[in-house]
């Protein structure tokens, strides 16, 4: 998979061509905080396919820290902090990958790397003989 | 039932949503109808729809003008409170349709038109303006039963009651599984728990591999559900 550094958060000729591909769903920008304009940790966000600028008002987020969850004016339809865009342009942390399968399948699928498995299999009591216990043990049950 | 050591796997990581939980306080929702201290709730702000009420909203995130009124976040039909046991048992998110022979069964009440009164089951209730929605997809308030004795769980109140109290023997180190001031009646009439033969509790394993599938779920569930209603409302 292509990624690359980025001194600031901007989208290239390269970017737009991969944007365009019919397997690419957006872009993935990994940022890191610094623990000084911003908390340390991690967090993604993403640039939809369909986006139409270079606006960072394109981004979402994928997944992010709690200390990542601050919510105010100063953000985009997405809830991501213009503060954290400052910092991502300032620090130049941004690193940013083509997505090339659906977003949602990204969001949802468990990150435990294991099969789905069946339901367990218990046994299951006899509708009769359950009713006819009850009926015993509380007369008033119908 | 859920093994109580997943049961305090939650509690302890209910710290990590409290964002979330104050977003959707600023929001009007009254979220101690939801969570309290060590609360077993798995999704606060999600609620089963009401009949009636709900029909325009049922499996919808609620937008943010409409909170305050509906005091959610989401509407939901019962698919969030099946997701602990999709995860921990079948390990992926439910795929509507759960184990053969069972339904998921809600063992207190958590919405306004439940058949039986909730008065008869639990004292401290009286001056609460809300029911308790938390119940919903609280850990310890649901599990699947056969489906002959759906019908018993719903509306026997003897049963209703023994099944109550084995819930708070077994959980209540683990979590409260009431909210503060609440308790469970008793009836020198009741069943005792010791004379009955119990399940043993599921879902706990030592990786915690399929757990913390989950709690990341719920993370980001809550995430999009919180900022979905955000972008609702710009």
């Amino acid at each position: 998979m292509h990624t690359v550094s980025r001194p600031y958060f901007r989208l290239t000729r390269d970017d737009w061509t991969a944007l365009s591909r019919p397997n690419c769903m957006g872009l993935e920008m990994n940022i890191t905080g610094d623990g000084k304009n911003w908390k340390q940790g991690k967090l993604t966000l993403r640039v939809p396919k369909d986006a139409s600028s270079r606006s960072w008002k394109h981004l979402e987020y994928i997944s992010q820290l709690p200390s990542f969850a601050k919510k105010g004016e100063n953000s985009n339809s997405s809830g991501v902090p213009s503060e954290l865009i400052g910092c991502i342009v300032q620090q130049g942390i941004a690193r940013i990958r083509p997505i090339t399968e659906p977003s949602q399948t990204t969001l949802r699928r468990p990150r435990n790397d294991q099969q789905r498995v069946p339901w367990p299999v218990w046994e299951v009591p006899d509708d009769q003989l359950v009713k006819k216990t009850l009926m015993e043990i509380t007369p008033s049950f119908e | 039932m859920i093994d109580p050591r997943v049961v305090e796997s939650i509690v302890r990581n209910n710290t990590l949503i409290q964002p979330f939980v104050e977003s959707m306080r600023e929001d009007g929702i009254r979220m101690d109808a939801y969570v309290w201290d060590n609360s077993p709730c798995l999704f606060p702000g999600i609620r089963r729809a009401v009949g009636g009420t709900d029909a325009d909203l049922k499996k919808k995130v609620v937008p943010r003008h409409l909170r305050a009124e509906k005091q959610a976040i989401y509407i939901d039909d019962n698919s969030y409170a099946k997701q602990l046991w999709a995860f921990l048992l079948t390990n992926g998110n439910f795929a509507n349709h759960g184990p053969i022979g069972y339904e998921l069964a809600h063992l207190f009440h958590h919405k306004s038109d439940s058949d039986t009164d909730t008065s008869d089951e639990i004292d401290g209730l009286e001056n609460r303006e809300d029911p308790i929605s938390g119940f919903f997809t609280a850990a310890t308030s649901c599990a699947f039963i056969p489906k002959s004795l759906a019908r018993v769980t719903d509306l026997n109140l003897s049963a209703r009651r023994l099944i109550q109290r084995r819930v708070y023997e077994l959980y209540q180190g683990a979590c409260n599984p009431l909210p503060p001031g609440c308790s469970l009646k008793s009836d020198p009439a009741d069943w005792h728990t010791s004379e009955f033969e119990w399940a043993p509790a599921v879902g706990y394993s030592e990786s915690g591999t399929a757990l913390n599938a989950l709690l990341k779920f719920r993370f980001d569930e809550l995430q999009r559900l919180v900022e979905n209603s955000n972008a609702n409302a710009a």
